[in-house]
């Protein structure tokens, strides 16, 4: 009788380790994708912006922001605002766009993280839904951004971001005149 | 003769997992095979999130799209339209307004094609937007929501390549 139990436990068992050591294998293999993921939920937190937030801790998130950055990234972020390729430039820029808003909500609305089979660079495709909060006005929209990460002393930072423009505008648009 | 009597189901037991338990698996997967293939090839529920295309399309309306509406044709001016962004989570709704090879320019809101004025009868408010000439490629679309109101700097408008317009509104 402990000889037929066994048996009729042998194919859960055979089958809970398979799937327990394809979790492992395909967690393993995704490494560096759900590292790229948690940092982008934690950017996307520091970007968030409740309307009591002090000036000190606004500047402490735009450095905390800009952090996430390499030294010299190039960051471009559509035809109103001027592009960036310094990460104190950038931090100055975080905090301005910060004390000028009254509140900031942002979602990411969908992505795709692709990395590079050496794995030191990969290219991440963002939809992110920003609401924006300012006096007593709002405004909703949703923006498309291709980032582009390096691995820099194992961690992965941002090194440039481009906007995606699915619809492209047209050149008066564009050049903002 | 109480043996001809066909032993009853328990009444939560009917409910629960119907008469007999295999046939009611097989309806249950067959039914989420159903619910899976509709809803990822032939219609997706969607929230319209902002008022780019009111009023024609309000905020936080609910909306089902179509996704076997351009399978079969090419998109036709007026018709609202749905643009893929990175996945399929983010949307773009917007109207067609230029079609592939054609020149598209605004003066003072009124839409010019190819030198000509093009009325556009679902508008309110056809605004006061101007835009120098565009040309558009073989496979491009010009696009653009029908809330006028809203200023041209804010608005997103512009060409958009065939292959990202996934579908049509279904109502």
């Amino acid at each position: 009788m402990t000889a037929t139990r066994a048996m009729g436990w042998r194919p859960w068992a055979v089958l809970l380790t398979a799937a327990v050591v394809l979790y492992a294998g395909l967690s393993w293999r995704n490494r560096d994708v759900n590292r790229i993921r948690r940092r982008l939920e934690r950017l996307r937190v520091s970007f968030n912006k409740a309307p009591d937030e002090s000036a000190l801790a606004s500047l402490r998130r735009a450095q905390e922001i800009a952090g996430a950055f390499t030294e010299n990234p190039s960051v471009r972020l559509g035809p109103y605002l001027p592009d960036l390729f310094n990460r104190q430039d950038l931090a100055v820029a975080i905090h301005h766009a910060r004390t000028t808003l009254d509140e900031i909500h942002t979602s990411i609305r969908d992505k795709t993280i692709v990395v590079a089979a050496d794995r030191q660079s990969a290219t991440t495709d963002l939809a992110v839904e920003g609401t924006y909060v300012y006096r007593d006005d709002w405004d909703r929209q949703v923006t498309e951004f291709r980032l582009e990460w390096a691995r820099q002393n194992g961690e992965w930072m941002i090194q440039g971001v481009e906007p995606l423009e699915v619809i492209k505008p047209p050149r008066r648009v564009r050049e903002g005149q | 003769m109480n043996e001809n009597v066909k032993p009853q189901t328990e009444w939560w037991k009917r409910i629960v997992v119907g008469a007999n338990l295999k046939t009611t698996l097989r309806r249950a997967i067959l039914l989420a095979l159903f619910c899976i293939l509709l809803f990822n090839y032939v219609l997706l529920p969607v929230r319209v999130r902002g008022n780019s295309m009111e009023p024609t399309y309000r905020d936080g309306s609910w909306h089902a799209v179509n996704l076997l509406k351009l399978a079969a044709r090419h998109p036709r001016r007026g018709e609202v339209v749905v643009i893929s962004m990175v996945g399929r989570r983010a949307l773009y709704l917007k109207r067609v307004l230029g079609l592939p090879g054609e020149t598209v320019s605004f003066f003072n809101g009124q839409l010019i094609i190819d030198g000509r004025e093009m009325p556009e009868p679902s508008l309110t408010d056809r605004g006061d937007w101007t835009l120098p000439a565009v040309t558009l490629g073989g496979d491009e679309y010009f696009v653009a929501g029908d809330n006028r109101a809203v200023p041209l700097e804010v608005h997103t408008l512009g060409t958009v390549k065939r292959k990202k317009m996934i579908g049509g509104i279904l109502r």
